[in-house]
């Protein structure tokens, strides 16, 4: 029993490492431009079948993949920030989420229509392999993506705390006007903040793939997931989006244990809400 | 009214006369389906168009309604009406707990967006998991041969059914649209603090738009469940089917009545012709995600305001009232004497923000019928001060009475009601309400009915000369007109005392010479205390019987105009204190 | 010249505010620009660093910043110290004042200007890595105009710089401007507090509803009545205000 906890407990914060930085992808997006991407889960998705893709055409190893998928994503967000959310900004919020939720049902469709909705794995050889520690086996797969997500997390950190387009990001999000009177061009700050954000789901579809599966509703079931990450630690919150994902990907885990699939997704949902109605603007985002 | 209910109904006649000409019953199904759709984005757009609170879980409502309806029927036998009812009672109860919550709380926009969302989410997993109702495998609505059942044989009925319940909702938009509840709904979306201003009581108009809408919304839940026969979780909980009572909202226009059947149309049209032209699984959605994308960005009032364009909202009955009307006006004269007795009493009070005093042991007294000013530097807390007299904000100490009435910790609907009017310092206007509707807002509250709220807001029209701007767009209008606007509202919830926050900046001579020429009439005819904050000197010379200096939050001086200019310390608070003698 | 700012227009949404203003500012001198609340003084300053939409021309060193974004015009040295300091509240000290010096013009001698900027306020270097939130409004005040200098400004324009401040800060705020201005800065300085800004200033401007109705040497306008009535409103009425003085 105590084993099958821990087991549970570490092999849920691997993933949830994991679900961090896609989490924070999401929240970095929503912080700094102020617009909800509901379409963050469709693009997660979408990496996750090109990678799949890939490794079917063309027998590449789904992590090199990623070296190729993460970069065209960065493109891609910088791309939907100037094509697309940047003409949105200031607009209603009706207007504003129907945007991005058209965009997810582009994506979400043209995968149903391309891919069908059956669940597609890549059957890589070391998709089984598992490192034993005592009594406790850790799935490589999820050694790897709690590794990547820390990685990523760190780098994405030092990216906003430690260079000077990290001060242009934090100051056009504090206060984007006079950001702006202070010379920082913050039009592309918002689009270079957009590209990570993309860049961050890629990385989770791509890494996230050969533990699950791909599959055309992962796009929704990755943005409310995203959604509970953020909601978890506060809207617009880097570290609560990185403790939120923790969170989630252990409870995930240990629900999965103790109760069956879609107890564990309903109780997660109304923790949503209850945080929601309680802790509306979590620890740090600030509101002026 | 009348003649846009006669041209309803008339629409709904050709409509209902279909089926009679075509035994196509693909063309009966995707008109029942337009309908359908039809009615649930206009049940939608009452609380989401109409009040602005963006509900991404009406499926729930939907859901609440067929499942209840379906389940009683199916395993009880009970008449399909019958658990329709209870649905729908069920449905409004959730409405008016997600209502509250959501109001108590303060979650608006975004959050009151995310809420429904996971209300929704919730109710899927629910119904997904419980076995009875049929779990994820769904339940299928059999054909019982009992009295008690809703099955009819041609398809033409449910069509029939559905597009009288069309009607229905559209002409209870329209009814709503034309009353005073309407009118507070789009209030309420237009600015929150400016409808508490003219003694909306948010909460309440809130609950209601929400109820009614998840009422209408489990009815078509209702028939829906026994037209389609067979429920499942995903279909009818699912996120998909609250978005698709946005989208045709949105692509018709939430601001039209008839906006989201329009919407509706186009939504449902679209997927149909795609489906039967293009052979590839997600094709319909993904024609929707690209219509709806040009749609959003280009035309963001939606396809029909956007292409129509000059359009003109005739909405509102718009017609001057006859002359005799206006003069034969109830507006109560009050006691034009400078009489003594005290109307306001502020004592001792103070609000602090974080670290800063705002304001800091004010007190003062006004009496019936005074012209105070407030005067004083910028930051010196003079906007705090009527926020609090306005029940906006809370003070931390001292006590306001108003009327021999303790005001401080009303809310600010609640002020306005007994008496206590305000405008805002930067004029906030239900931009896209007319001018004639922003006052009307304001005249339904003391009014005994309608028709005597339209005759007052007209009279105040005229009383402001703004009678020729009536069916403007408010948003539309030039400075002096939009603080004139300002002055009219707050008249027109006929106050015993108006807080006036700088309605001179920005004017000209001229225009500033007018607007006092009009207060000191509105004063002397009715009686009426005015307490105002201003900047332009001029006019509080012409217009202020006594005035109150404020500096750093704190009640500086206090006197006639001549006397506060001639103190030293009120001239050192202005011009800042100087090292050289001035 | 070194800012010349002809016909200035600009408002709030169709709200006009400023009705077509010229001033300017000669190299290493300090202007002033007074007038009561809701004159029109915050809404010029904004269109002239480009937060606000207007019509007219602002020539900096002969070339013409109307068409440029804020970004931009920040970057060619023209740069605001915000009415309200406005600093990026949740960031260190250290990051609000490097916010200033991102771009490429400053970006290599952003070490030398923080040091600059450490000599004039030592403050800021206790609290480098304290929160800008966390500090008092007169160092906040300090902090954003230490932000505007670490972006080397050619025009500073600093923006009710003595608001919400204690008398005591009042003070070490107009010191501090003094002292800059000794070093040479070129400054437009808008303030309320007619005194401090006339003693300072080489030469001012009286704003009054979106006009200017009245400009001279500082030290002119500073015995000069009618800027007392532009404060106290009591131009319409000339007896009153020659009672009231007496």
């Amino acid at each position: 029993m105590l084993v099958a906890i821990l087991q549970g407990l570490i092999s849920g914060a691997l993933v949830g490492g994991m679900y961090a930085t896609v989490g924070i992808g999401l929240t970095l997006v929503f912080g700094v431009v102020r617009i909800v991407n509901f379409a963050h889960g469709s693009f997660l998705m979408a990496a996750a079948y090109a990678s799949w893709l890939m490794y079917e055409r063309y027998g590449i190893d789904p992590y090199l993949s990623g070296l190729i998928l993460v970069p065209s994503f960065f493109v891609l967000g910088v791309a939907y920030y100037w094509g697309l959310m940047r003409p949105m900004v200031g607009k209603s919020l009706l207007a504003q989420s129907l945007l991005t939720i058209a965009v997810g049902y582009v994506i979400d469709n043209t995968a149903l229509g391309l891919f069908s909705s059956q669940m597609r794995v890549v059957a890589v050889p070391y998709a089984v392999a598992s490192l034993s520690i005592g009594p406790i086996a850790l799935p490589v797969t999820r050694l790897i993506a709690g590794g990547v997500g820390l990685c990523a997390t760190t780098i994405m950190y030092l990216l906003l705390w430690r260079t000077g387009m990290g001060i242009a990001v934090r100051a056009a999000a504090a206060d984007r006007p006079i950001a702006e009177a202070m010379g920082i061009n913050t039009h592309s700050a918002q689009a270079v903040v957009t590209g990570i954000g993309i860049a961050c789901a890629a990385l989770g579809g791509v890494v996230l793939l050969p533990i699950f599966a791909a599959s055309p509703s992962m796009g929704a079931d990755f943005t409310f997931l995203s959604f509970l990450i953020i909601v978890l630690g506060g809207m617009g919150s880097f570290f609560g989006a990185l403790v939120g994902g923790v969170i989630l990907g252990i409870t995930e885990n240990l629900g999965a244990t103790f109760f069956d699939g879609s107890t564990g997704h309903m109780l997660t949902f109304v923790l949503f809400v209850v945080l929601l109605v309680f802790r509306p603007y979590g620890v740090l985002v600030r509101r002026r | 009214m009348i003649r846009s209910l006669a041209g309803l109904v008339a629409a709904t006649l050709v409509f209902a006369a279909i089926p009679l000409l075509t035994d196509n019953s693909y063309v009966i199904s995707i008109l029942t389906s337009i309908f359908l759709w039809a009615y649930l984005a206009s049940c939608w757009n009452i609380v989401g168009g109409m009040t602005g609170q963006l509900s991404f879980g009406h499926a729930v409502f939907f859901g609440i309604g067929a499942y209840t309806s379906a389940v009683l029927f199916v395993r009880f036998g009970w008449h399909p009406l019958l658990g329709g009812c209870i649905g729908v009672v069920l449905a409004s109860v959730l409405a008016l707990t997600i209502g509250y919550v959501s109001a108590r709380y303060n979650l608006v926009h975004l959050h009151f967006a995310l809420v429904t969302t996971a209300v929704g989410q919730i109710a899927l997993f629910l119904a997904m998991g419980w076995q009875f109702i049929g779990g994820s495998t769904g339940l299928t609505v059999p054909y019982k041969a009992t009295a008690g059942q809703l099955f009819f044989r041609d398809p033409a009925i449910y069509y029939w059914i559905i597009l009288a319940m069309t009607l229905g909702v559209i002409a209870l938009t329209m009814l709503i649209r034309q009353r005073r509840m309407g009118l507070y709904f789009l209030c309420i979306r237009e600015s929150e603090p400016a409808a508490a201003g003219a003694g909306i009581d948010i909460m309440r108009q809130k609950l209601t738009a929400i109820v009614i809408s998840a009422a209408l919304t489990a009815a078509g839940g209702v028939i829906y469940a026994h037209y389609i026969r067979f429920l499942d979780p995903d279909s009818i909980f699912g996120w998909q089917v609250s978005l698709q009572m946005v989208i045709p909202a949105m692509l018709g226009g939430t601001q039209l009545i008839l906006g989201p059947v329009i919407g509706a149309a186009i939504f449902v049209t679209l997927q149909e012709t795609t489906r039967t032209l293009l052979d590839f699984a997600g094709a319909p959605l993904i024609i929707v995600g690209l219509v709806l994308i040009p749609v959003v960005l280009f035309l963001p009032s939606g396809v029909v305001p956007s292409l129509v364009g000059a359009w003109r909202r005739h909405r509102g009955p718009i017609r001057l009232a006859p002359v005799a009307q206006i003069l034969a006006l109830s507006v109560p004269s009050r006691a034009a004497t400078l009489d003594t007795d005290i109307l306001l009493r502020v004592d001792g009070v103070g609000r602090r923000f974080g670290g800063v005093q705002a304001v800091n042991n004010v007190s003062f007294t006004c009496r019936r019928g005074e012209r105070l000013a407030v005067i004083g530097p910028n930051g010196a807390g003079k906007s705090t001060l009527f926020a609090l007299l306005g029940g906006f904000i809370v003070p931390n100490a001292g006590q306001i009475t108003f009327d021999g009435q303790r005001i401080d910790g009303l809310s600010a609907d609640a002020v306005c009601r007994l008496g206590l009017a305000r405008t805002f310092q930067t004029a906030q206007p239900f931009r896209e309400l007319t001018v004639f509707e922003n006052i009307l807002a304001s005249a339904y509250l003391h009014a005994p009915s309608h028709t005597a709220a339209l005759a007052d807001a007209w009279a105040v029209l005229a009383l402001f000369d703004l009678s020729s701007r009536a069916a403007e767009r408010s948003a539309d209008l030039n400075i002096i007109d939009q603080k004139r606007l300002e002055v009219a509202r707050a008249w027109a919830t006929r106050p015993k005392l108006i807080l006036l926050d700088e309605v001179g900046a920005g004017l000209t001579a001229l225009e500033l010479q007018q607007l006092v020429d009009m207060l000191m009439r509105l004063n002397a005819t009715h009686g009426t205390t005015i307490l105002f904050i201003e900047h332009m000197m001029s006019m509080v010379a012409r217009l202020a019987d006594r005035v109150i200096v404020l500096h750093h939050g704190e009640v500086l001086a206090e006197g006639s105009m001549a006397e506060v200019c001639a103190n030293p310390v009120v001239v050192e608070a202005y011009l800042g204190e100087s090292t050289l003698a001035a | 010249m070194l800012l010349e700012v002809r016909d200035l227009r600009t408002g709030y949404g169709a709200v006009e505010v400023v009705h077509g203003i010229s001033f300017e500012l000669a190299a290493g001198s300090m202007v002033g620009l007074i007038g009561a609340n809701g004159a029109g003084k915050s809404g010029a300053m904004h269109a002239i660093c480009g937060l606000l939409r207007h019509t007219g021309a602002v020539l900096l060193d002969g070339q013409d910043l109307a068409r440029m974004s804020a970004h931009d015009r920040a970057r060619a040295g023209l740069i605001m110290v915000p009415e309200g300091r406005r600093v990026f509240p949740g960031m260190s000290v250290r990051d609000n004042l490097l916010s200033a010096s991102l771009h490429r013009r400053v970006r290599g001698r952003a070490q030398q200007t923080l040091d600059t900027v450490f000599h004039t306020f030592p403050r800021l270097q206790e609290r480098l890595n304290q929160a800008a939130e966390t500090l008092s409004g007169g160092e906040q005040q300090m902090l954003a105009i230490g932000r505007t200098m670490m972006g080397q400004p050619r025009v500073m324009v600093l923006d009710e710089p003595s608001l919400g401040l204690s008398p005591l800060f009042v003070q070490e705020v107009f010191r501090v401007i003094g002292a800059l201005r000794e070093t040479g800065l070129t400054i437009l300085l808008v303030e309320q507090n007619v005194h401090h800004c006339l003693e300072l200033s080489d030469y001012a401007y009286v704003l009054e509803q979106g006009h200017i109705v009245l400009q001279g040497a500082a030290s002119d306008l500073l015995v000069d009545p009618r800027v007392r009535a532009a404060y106290l409103g009591t131009s319409n009425q000339p007896s009153e205000a020659e009672e009231v003085r007496q």
